[in-house]
């Protein structure tokens, strides 16, 4: 243990295994070392299901089963898994804080901030008066920079911003003054421009405090930045880890390297204004609605506007971004264009061609959780059939040949069609969901965050079949997305939304040429990784178009 | 303004319910023949007593009688008795609140325990253990459990009195009957209310801070599991009145239920009708009461009706 000391390691992880106890334990993480040296700053990196959050929940022994465990976890001095109950209380009051990944849940939704502040703040000052206590909260949050500290102390999670919730995480996990921090996928839950004033709140007390810090991500991008080592974690190993800098420059592993290829970002300097003459799919024309949340707030005119005077083209083969955070009146948008939601006033117009059987059903949808979108006990084949046999489609024969087309089209194999969805993979899933939307032969293909739950490498491929069907079929794509990586890899046009209101409507070359509207440049400064931009950014635009990675 | 709504929201159930009590009485036949045997009445008499309730004219005409007669509290004659409806159910009520009440104890006194006990070895001996003895108390009879708690109390050890009303010793056998089969139920609830508490990630970051497992029990835990509960206990709480309709009978109880089977029996339509609409009432004030609960124990639905 005093070996520790004077190595000044905060945290030493040997030969760390945990497997799912059973009769035949199934390994979810096996052979992970690292240390982390006094005042690091610690990233773990991986995809979803790589065993990086099973790493930092045993290092709390937090996990929410009891595991096989093997090899030694040293923190502070302590091995954690040899700890006593009341010392392992102990350890986490004073040794570790956490931050979780969604803030409003991480928080007690019935109880407010206040009161779970204090009963945090009684553990370390069992004999104080309550307004003592309450002083303390009080500078805890001025701490972590809320505004209004005091009155906040009285309200619910749910009445607070989801940056503001995770700073009170912060201050909540600060409160023990901790040598280690961990957080597990801190920003994932919050919006871009809230991302780096987070990030930059755990900067600032790593600083301020002498903090170590052990940060938990699947997105690169935000850690090259700021992150002094990286390991990267893959099914359940390390597969590399190192300085900052050492694995940036020359990632060792193939698989470092495709998840740091899928991170960068390539300035879009490709031409895209062709397209535009191309004839029209799909227009949105003075387009207005507002939710009201009860009828009397309608009376009132109190609502929340999700579109107004929303106006935008789709031509064909054209792909158009839209842009914006959450609540910027993006999904609304797609639902009106597929009529699942009727407009206040103004006119959406969807532009048939020959292609398409009927001029009701060209626009098609694909959903952002593709598991969650097919049936999960109909095998695949059944599921795409079925499309057609609602539609008409009497011939078994007919049937089966347009489907064989359309997965070729999308780039699935024909032994996926025997499956049930549960059998396949994230990314082939997500192709299932593409192919059912063109089944019907649409015009228009509308896709909600169609990468965000599927990890990076399928991301590519997604990207990929989006680029063959609009050259091969001519299909116009509104892509909706809050991922401006996804945007200058792919889109043509990006429209800007901001609480209902068209912001920007430009050709992606002009995204970055330095005269946007200010929510915009808000929008690209706080994208992750945005200085490894600037190394590429050599030339605003272009003349020639590279066609970058595609 | 929330309250207003809600109050409003009853005042309709209320009158729903009076409606159907109508379209059923209506729907079973003509009401005076069911009490009065045509053979040994003159037609005379029979005309008398449909002039007398109501019963003439047309049926739009009869149905604004009634809803006038029920809005002033005239409920009709008990034909068993021959005296007020109303004041024949009213004086059976306090036993009948006694019974519940005491039951409603029972049942949450042990199922919280039980059902928290069971969610925290979730999966364990205990867990199964008590799993198993709530499907055995549900799954029992009443009656069955009644009459085994006589034999084995008043027949065997000679304990308790097996029926009658009025001192604390006739309350233990009616009670433990309702409230155990009610708690059988209630223990499943609660031990899945406890096991999605204890699954929230607010329960984790409380753990990761460094509390005791009873504090985070007592103020994470309990408060987050309460919510389903509170929507369940006043409909587990009207059931047992309708479980009181066989308890109350075996035990001899003069409570509303055993006035049920008696009324049901008598073709009593006067008494039935008053217990209908109190038991209406009595759920539509209770669930009044635990919408107003439920706001000021969920912040976030206070927030969203005030918005």
């Amino acid at each position: 243990m005093n070996s520790d000391k004077i190595a000044e390691r905060v945290c030493r992880v040997e030969n760390l295994g945990i497997a799912l106890g059973g009769d035949q334990p199934i390994p979810l993480v096996e052979d992970v070392s690292f240390e982390i040296a006094k005042g690091g700053y610690f990233a773990l990196v991986g995809e979803s299901g790589s065993g990086k959050s099973i790493t930092c929940h045993s290092m709390m022994r937090l996990l929410p089963f009891k595991p096989e465990f093997k090899g030694r976890i040293v923190i502070d001095g302590q091995d954690v898994w040899s700890l006593s109950r009341s010392q392992l209380i102990q350890f986490r009051r004073k040794s570790v804080g956490m931050v979780f990944q969604d803030p409003l849940a991480a928080l007690n939704p019935v109880r407010t901030i206040g009161s779970q502040m204090l009963e945090t703040l009684r553990l370390y000052y069992p004999s104080a008066r309550a307004d003592e206590l309450r002083t303390r909260a009080i500078d805890a949050l001025k701490g972590v920079h809320i505004p209004m500290a005091e009155q906040r102390l009285d309200i619910y999670p749910h009445q607070l911003s989801g940056g503001l919730n995770q700073r009170v995480m912060i201050a909540l996990a600060m409160l023990g003054d901790p040598a280690l921090l961990i957080a597990d996928e801190p920003t994932t839950a919050l919006d871009m421009s809230v991302q780096a004033e987070v990030l930059d709140l755990i900067d600032e007390m790593r600083r301020k405090n002498n903090l170590t810090v052990l940060l938990v991500t699947h997105d690169l991008g935000i850690v090259r930045d700021r992150a002094t080592h990286i390991a990267v974690m893959h099914k359940g190993r390390l597969v590399e880890q190192g300085p900052t800098a050492e694995i940036v420059n020359a990632p060792k592993a193939e698989y470092s390297r495709e998840l740091f290829n899928a991170a960068s970002v390539e300035w879009p300097d490709r031409e895209t204004g062709k397209l535009r003459h191309n004839p029209l799919a799909l227009t949105f024309d003075d387009v207005n609605k507002t939710f009201y949340s009860t009828a009397r707030d309608r009376k009132a005119g109190i609502g929340v506007p999700a579109a107004k005077s929303m106006s935008f083209t789709v031509h064909r083969g054209e792909i158009v971004a839209l842009v914006g955070e959450s609540g910027s009146g993006k999904t609304t948008a797609a639902k009106m264009a597929l009529g699942l939601v009727s407009p206040d006033s103004g006119r959406i117009t969807t532009h048939a061609s020959e292609q398409s059987g009927s001029p009701k059903l060209n626009v098609q949808m694909v959903f952002q959780h593709p598991r969650d979108s097919l049936d999960p006990l109909m095998k695949v084949d059944d599921q795409l059939h079925e499309v057609l046999k609602v539609h008409g489609w009497r011939d078994a024969a007919a049937r089966k040949a347009h489907i064989a087309q359309i997965t070729q089209d999308v780039g699935l194999g024909a032994h996926v069609l025997e499956r049930r969805p549960t059998y396949l993979s994230g990314g082939e899933a997500q192709r299932v969901v593409i192919a059912r939307a063109l089944l019907l032969k649409p015009d228009v293909l509308i896709a909600d965050e169609p990468l965000s739950a599927v990890d990076v490498r399928i991301q590519k491929h997604i990207l990929e079949c989006f680029q063959r069907l609009r050259e091969r079929l001519g299909i116009a794509i509104l892509l909706i997305t809050h991922d401006l990586r996804v945007v200058f890899e792919i889109a043509d046009q990006v429209v800007v939304l901001r609480n209902g209101e068209v912001i920007e409507d430009i050709p992606v070359s002009l995204f970055t040429d330095g005269k946007r509207h200010e929510y915009t440049q808000m929008l690209i400064d706080a994208m992750p990784g945005k200085t490894a931009v600037q190394v590429h950014q050599i030339e605003p635009h272009g003349a020639v178009a590279t066609n970058g990675r595609i | 303004m929330l309250l207003l709504t809600r109050l409003l929201r009853a005042v309709v159930s209320l009158w729903v319910i009076v409606t159907l009590v109508f379209v059923a009485l209506r729907a079973t036949g003509d009401p005076i023949l069911a009490i009065f045997n045509p053979d040994d009445t003159t037609q005379a008499a029979l005309d008398a007593y449909r002039e007398q309730w109501g019963y003439t004219g047309t049926i739009l005409q009869q149905y604004f009688t009634y809803v006038n007669n029920v809005f002033h509290g005239a409920f009709g004659i008990s034909n068993m008795s021959n005296r007020d409806a109303l004041s024949v159910v009213l004086e059976r009520l306090p036993a009948t609140l006694q019974l519940v009440g005491c039951s409603a104890v029972v049942m949450i006194v042990v199922g919280v325990p039980v059902g928290a006990l069971a969610a925290i070895d979730n999966g364990g001996r205990l867990d199964r253990t008590i799993m198993s003895l709530s499907t055995v108390g549900f799954a029992l009879p009443n009656f069955v459990l009644g009459l085994a708690l006589i034999l084995l109390l008043s027949v065997n050890l000679r304990l308790l009195p097996s029926n009658g009303y009025g001192s604390w010793q006739n309350l233990i056998m009616p009670v433990l009957t309702i409230g155990l089969a009610k708690a059988a139920i209630f223990t499943r609830f609660v031990r899945s209310a406890v096991l999605d508490a204890l699954r929230l990630s607010c329960v984790t970051s409380a753990r990761a801070r460094g509390l005791g497992e009873f504090q985070i029990f007592l103020h994470h835990v309990i408060p987050n599991a309460m919510l389903p509960l509170v929507t369940i206990t006043p409909l587990l709480v009207g059931s047992m009145i309708a479980a009181g309709s066989v308890v109350e009978s075996v035990f001899g109880w003069p409570g509303v239920g055993r006035l049920i089977v008696d009324s049901v029996a008598q073709r009593d339509l006067a008494v039935l009708q008053v217990i209908i609409m109190m038991v209406a009432f009595l759920m539509i004030a209770t669930n009044l009461i635990v919408d107003l609960a439920y706001a000021k124990l969920d912040p976030r639905t206070a927030l969203a009706h005030n918005n």
